[in-house]
């Protein structure tokens, strides 16, 4: 008998759940699984994260499709799409759709996700006419909202925010993004980081009003005009988009009598403490270490559901699975954020060592602990950030000076070869296809090598892939000065021939070559 | 004085070399104009002929003595003492219990005539090659992908001329430093990107506007070209009439790569997304289908030498595929060969799974072809053996072999885990070596069979690009050596097998024609009258007079139905990978002046001047962590074993990645810290990437 498992919900995280059972159940044939997938969206699933992407005039909204679940040897799957489950009836374990049809099931595993939080609903007639982004309709009504240049609000600078402003921006869009709080990115960044990434916004020509609290839409007929503040502060607007922040959806739950605080509460396993056939994996769960709104903790979540479904040890469960802290980077076009940790303030037991540069747009702040990175955050430093990442993802070695840590690198080791003759060390190679020096260039010109076949003949240099040839001409013009031949001007010594290589080797043929 | 036009006898790029020899004797040597190296040589080429001097050179057959010791024997006791480990080790064990263990540096003649002695008169299943270590993942990827494996379905002086190359893991400024010049084009243009953990010569390319260098993490290439897929898919660049026309597969790799968006590529990889985006831009304006120039996709061992390879590849495959390279005129995929015969070596039936002509051993009709050609039945040609570290592994198992010839290899030096493959080597009723000098397995043989070097012998070689090249005699081999041909051939007399094989390299290769035609690498046309009156011979050549096909895919691709198969790849961990008792990550590879195992190299003084031994290149971050200084001796161990070399300090190297050359024996051994876990589908080692922990032996 096959076990039956209905997942609720088709986006990023259900995705990952089915492509982790495909993956495990490839080879089997003792356990069949038999799952319902139940899709409100009448879209194939697609990569949400990327909304933002198409904002941004990124990438076609026609490509951020998610690959289809397929059947495998131990596993069949049925998508439902455009349908809306209704109701979990945990009685008679079956999952109630909104076209009549009922889904019976082992396990029901939730994977609603979350919807986007809008203000003003209680307060104001025109708060439907505030637009989010969180599917690919949304996305589609904001883009044809924002079709011609016009002036657009972001209500919430979040991580989300700052990139539909961004995009906008990017589009030709005149962008003021509304912060309650204090500073963008107050989730995490410290205030400190926040005013450079303040700064690179409006160079990107995005406006951002702090200490923002929305109170309403003016309006002229149906057209927004204007928001208006709290504080009595007015902006004008053409276009609202609120990034407010997701509320995980529980109605299911909820209504099937489920524990729901935030989210649909889960133990470790996953599992909803009223009903161990009820699962709740992405964003719609609330696993003791709280609701994230990130994806990585989700796909971890998919897994090890994965694994449970599928039969699989839960000891077989990779430690790196099991969930790592969070590396957070905005995805907006000329500002570059990277945020890595747990909130905006540094551990307070940490070694905290900061770089703030603010007429460079600039500010790296790392923390580290022991052996360890356990915090940081980059404005401005694309490399520094891509470095500090691989280091706390990896927790590579530090160096003994985390300051270290708060520029990419030193100077590369090689010596240019374009470097001037006059100051080139001696010992310094020239040519490493044949491993020649400044040196042995001088002692050849001194030994009555004046020109560059000849000079080749004695030393081989530029006859491998003959890129120093440049630099082999300018010794030669230098020593020419210093080492004049008597009476006989000397000819430029040819950079670009053709074929420069052959040129000399032709000439080497059937010499005897000897050092 | 006399001269004869040959090729260096190195690496795959077989740059065109003249050799004179002199009244006294001396052979001089020096370059000529030839396609891959336009009259370049490097330092290892100009000083080839030195080899031929060589101090060491073994000119009598060797055979381990009662107390242990190598001493001189004659070529009728070396004999006996092989036949009669050969019968009684089969006779206690069947045919499988010897084993062979071939060489990418052989000749297409003693490449083909290895895999007939092996199926033919040993009887043996249990035959591979050290080409596994270098072409096998690209190889595997390839075959799946166009149905056809040749190293470049294109000639390399093409790339001139493109707008875009994307070299993944290759060094070819070390490697093949005269290809260099290929590239200039595309560096003006300022289209090159290198994909590399190390800011190699290679890599500093791309500098002064040559183009890009990415730097990723070790072990993480294929989320870099899932990530450059992702982008020029997500953008809409890619070739849509090309993917509908020649491909089969995309929906799904268009769907599945949706998920490598390039802010997951940086933390996976640690190359800003920048500047990931920056190469997407290149690539895709250099493609066709944007009016650009012409781009190429191109990988080296960088990116192959993984237990996931062939994904790897398979991932840099469907980036090209996605852009309409592949089977495009100025356009491509092209993997760099590395071994002088690599491409040869991997066609002609040296392989565990293969017969010549690049044939499956599984395919019926594939195998009454060449058992025809042999004189043979069907039957009594061996199925498919083992994998390289698969077949050194053996040894010592209950079913394992007992005897072991190796032909132009050195798996002490060159094997992954390489001191476990010295215990193994212990381990046999008999070890048979044949080569020219002492190498290290030499050493751990019962029986060294002395034979001719590169300047000693005819045959052919086939270069990275396909191409069918003369390797000419200029001088006579010392007295008492004997060919490998003249070997198989007595052997297989005293064997009592009753088939004939050819000793001298025409005839061999007229039987290798015959054997390969109507397979892959047709060698139907090629013949050494041709090749002599200087025909460029790119194969598949499958008639008599046929001109050869320098440009493969125009019209399709070699698989069923003509279209190239995009298959979804995925990253997979490394599998060695970091932890706090091991926190750094070792990569290898090879320096300028030496050459794989170095057997070769490091018996010429120049080239060791060049680069005497082994060193650890480090980030000074890194070496102050650690409390070391330039010229110290590190030592850098594995859970499989240590090596130790020189401190090199260099920021151009991740801080959290060491580097060494595997061309050293003993002590400085790479290959003993090395992880030999394979990949699944090519059996290709994970040489590139291991965990190591790094300490300081002795100060300078």
């Amino acid at each position: 008998m096959s076990s039956r498992i209905v997942v609720v919900g088709h986006g990023m995280v259900a995705v990952r759940l089915l492509d982790e059972l495909g993956r495990l159940t490839a080879d089997r044939s003792t356990r069949l699984l038999d799952v319902t997938v139940i899709g409100e969206e009448p879209h194939r699933p697609y990569n949400r994260l990327l909304l933002s992407e198409v904002i941004a005039d990124r990438a076609d909204l026609g490509r951020l499709t998610l690959p289809t679940a397929t059947d495998s040897s131990g596993m069949t799957v049925r998508v439902l799409r455009g349908v809306t489950a209704t109701d979990v009836d945990r009685d008679r374990c079956v999952v109630r759709c909104d076209d009549g049809s009922e889904h019976p099931y082992d396990t029901v595993v939730l994977a609603t996700g979350a919807a986007a939080r809008r203000p003003l609903t209680d307060s104001d007639e025109r708060a439907g006419q505030v637009r989010v982004l969180r599917t690919i309709d949304d996305c589609r009504e904001l883009l044809a909202a924002c079709s011609y240049p016009r002036r657009v609000t972001v209500v919430g600078g979040g991580l989300l925010g700052l990139e539909i402003a961004c995009g906008l921006a990017s589009r030709g869009a005149d962008v003021h993004v509304l912060h309650r709080g204090g500073h963008v990115l107050d989730r995490q960044l410290p205030a400190s980081a926040a005013d450079i990434a303040r700064a690179a916004l409006a160079a990107a020509g995005v406006q951002v009003v702090t200490d923002a609290e929305l109170h309403r839409l003016q309006h002229d007929g149906d057209r927004i005009t204007a928001v208006r503040l709290r504080d009595g502060r007015e902006i004008p607007t053409d276009v609202v988009v609120a990034s407010v922040g997701v509320a995980p959806r529980t109605e299911l739950a909820r209504a099937a009598g489920l524990p729901v605080r935030a989210g649909v509460v889960v133990t470790d396993e996953l599992r909803s403490p009223g009903d161990p056939q009820v699962a709740a994996i992405g964003d719609c769960a609330e696993p003791q270490s709280g609701c994230s709104g990130l994806l990585a903790p989700g796909w971890a979540q998919a897994d090890l559901l994965a694994r449970q479904l599928a039969g699989c040890a839960v000891s077989d469960v990779p430690a790196s699975s099991a969930g790592t802290g969070q590396v957070v980077k905005l995805k907006a076009v000329g500002v570059d954020v990277v945020a890595i940790g747990d909130g905006p303030e540094p551990p307070a037991e940490a070694r905290t060592v900061t770089l703030s540069d603010p007429a460079h747009r600039r500010h790296v702040q790392v923390s580290v602990l022991g052996d360890r990175v356990v915090a940081a955050c980059c404005v401005g430093a694309k490399r520094v950030a891509a470095d500090l990442t691989a280091a706390y993802e990896r927790r590579t070695p530090l160096p003994d000076d985390p300051a270290v840590l708060l520029l990419d690198g030193l100077p590369n080791s090689v010596v240019p070869l374009t470097g001037d003759p006059t100051t080139m060390p001696a010992a310094t190679t020239v040519c490493r296809c044949n491993g020649v020096t400044k040196k042995d260039i001088v002692d050849a010109h001194v030994a009555g090598a004046r020109d560059l076949v000849a000079v080749s003949a004695r030393t081989r240099a530029t006859t491998g892939c003959g890129g120093c040839r440049e630099v082999v001409c300018g010794l030669l013009e230098w020593m020419d000065d210093v080492n004049p031949t008597k009476d006989v001007p000397q000819p430029k010594h040819s950079r670009n021939d053709p074929g420069n290589i052959h040129s000399v080797a032709s000439s080497l043929i059937d010499k005897e070559i000897s050092r | 004085m006399t001269t004869v036009d040959t090729h260096c006898p190195y690496c795959a790029l077989q740059c065109g070399i003249r050799l004179g020899q002199k009244g006294s004797g001396r052979i001089t040597l020096a370059p000529r104009d030839f396609p891959t190296n336009r009259g370049g040589l490097c330092q290892k080429g100009w000083t080839a002929a030195e080899l031929l001097t060589a101090a060491d050179r073994i000119t009598t057959p060797l055979v381990r003595d009662a107390t242990g010791e190598l001493v001189e024997a004659s070529w009728d006791d070396a004999y006996a003492r092989i036949v009669a480990a050969v019968r009684s080790a089969q006779g206690a064990a069947g045919p499988d219990a010897v084993a062979v263990f071939g060489g990418g540096g052989l000749t297409n003649e003693k490449a083909y005539t290895l895999g007939k002695f092996a199926r033919v008169a040993l009887g043996t299943s249990r035959i591979d090659y050290n080409g596994r270590f270098c072409m096998s993942s690209a190889a595997a990827a390839v075959n799946r992908a166009f149905g056809l494996d040749r190293g470049l379905p294109f000639p390399l002086t093409d790339l001139a001329g493109a707008d875009a190359v994307l070299l993944v893991g290759s060094n070819l400024s070390e490697t093949m430093p005269p290809a260099v010049q290929h590239l200039s084009g595309v560096r003006s243009r300022g289209g090159l990107i290198v994909v590399d953990p190390r800011r190699t010569a290679t890599a500093a390319l791309t500098e002064s506007d040559g183009g890009i260098h990415l730097q990723p993490v070790p072990g993480t290439d294929i989320a870099v070209l899932l990530g450059l897929l992702h982008l020029v898919t997500l953008a809409g660049d890619t070739d849509d009439a090309y993917l509908t026309r020649r491909v089969s597969g995309w929906d799904a790799v268009r769907a599945a790569v949706t998920m490598w968006w390039p802010e997951r590529v940086e933390r996976a990889t640690g190359v800003p997304v920048g500047e990931l985006r920056a190469a997407a831009t290149l690539l895709a304006g250099a493609s066709p289908s944007a009016g650009g120039a012409g781009a190429y996709v191109l990988t080296g061992r960088g990116a192959e030498q993984h237990a996931h390879g062939t994904d790897t590849v398979t991932a840099a495959i469907n980036l090209a595929l996605a852009l309409g390279l592949p089977g495009r005129v100025g356009s491509g995929y092209g993997c760099i060969t590395g071994q002088g015969n690599g491409q040869g070596g991997r066609e002609h039936g040296q392989k565990a799974d293969q017969l010549p002509g690049y044939r499956s051993i599984t395919d019926p009709a594939a195998r009454a072809h060449v058992a025809e050609v042999w004189g043979v039945s069907e039957s009594s040609i061996p199925g498919p053996g083992l994998p390289a570290v698969q077949l050194l592994d053996a040894i010592g198992q209950p079913d394992g072999p007992r005897v072991l010839f190796v032909h132009g290899a050195n798996p002490v030096v060159s094997a992954p885990d390489s001191d476990k493959v010295a215990r193994k080597l212990a381990q046999l009723e008999l070890l048979v070596v044949a080569d020219f000098v002492p190498s290290e397995t030499a050493r751990l043989a019962d029986v060294v069979l002395p034979v001719p070097q590169w300047a000693e012998e005819e045959g052919t070689m086939t270069s990275l690009e396909g191409r069918v090249l003369r390797r000419r005699r200029v001088i006579q081999p010392p007295e008492g050596v004997r060919d490998e041909l003249r070997i198989w051939h007595e052997l297989a007399q005293l064997l009592h097998i009753p088939v004939q094989f050819a000793a001298t390299p025409v005839e061999v290769l007229e039987e290798l024609a015959r054997a390969s035609t109507g397979g892959i690498a047709d060698y139907t046309g090629v013949d050494v009258a041709r090749l002599d009156a200087g025909e460029g011979l790119h194969w598949p050549c499958p008639q008599v007079g046929h001109p050869g096909t320098p440009r493969l895919f125009l019209d399709r691709f070699d698989t069923a139905d003509g279209r190239a198969r995009m298959v979804c790849v995925d990253t997979s961990p490394v599998d060695d990978d970091v932890r706090p008792d091991a926190p750094i990550y070792l990569i290898t590879g090879r320096i300028l002046q030496h050459y794989q195992s170095g057997a070769q190299t490091r018996r010429v003084p120049e080239l060791l001047r060049g680069e005497a031994g082994p060193f650890v290149q480090l980030h000074p971050v890194l070496a102050a962590r650690l409390g070391i200084e330039e010229g110290d001796c590190v030592r850098v161990t594995s859970t499989r074993g240590s090596a130790s070399g020189m401190a090199r300090l260099s920021a151009d190297i991740r801080r959290d990645t060491v580097f060494m050359p595997f061309h050293f024996p003993g002590q400085g051994a790479a290959n003993a810290v090395t992880n030999p876990a394979t990949d699944p589908v090519s059996g290709m080692p994970e040489f590139k990437v291991c965990a190591v922990r790094v300490s300081r032996e002795w100060v300078s």
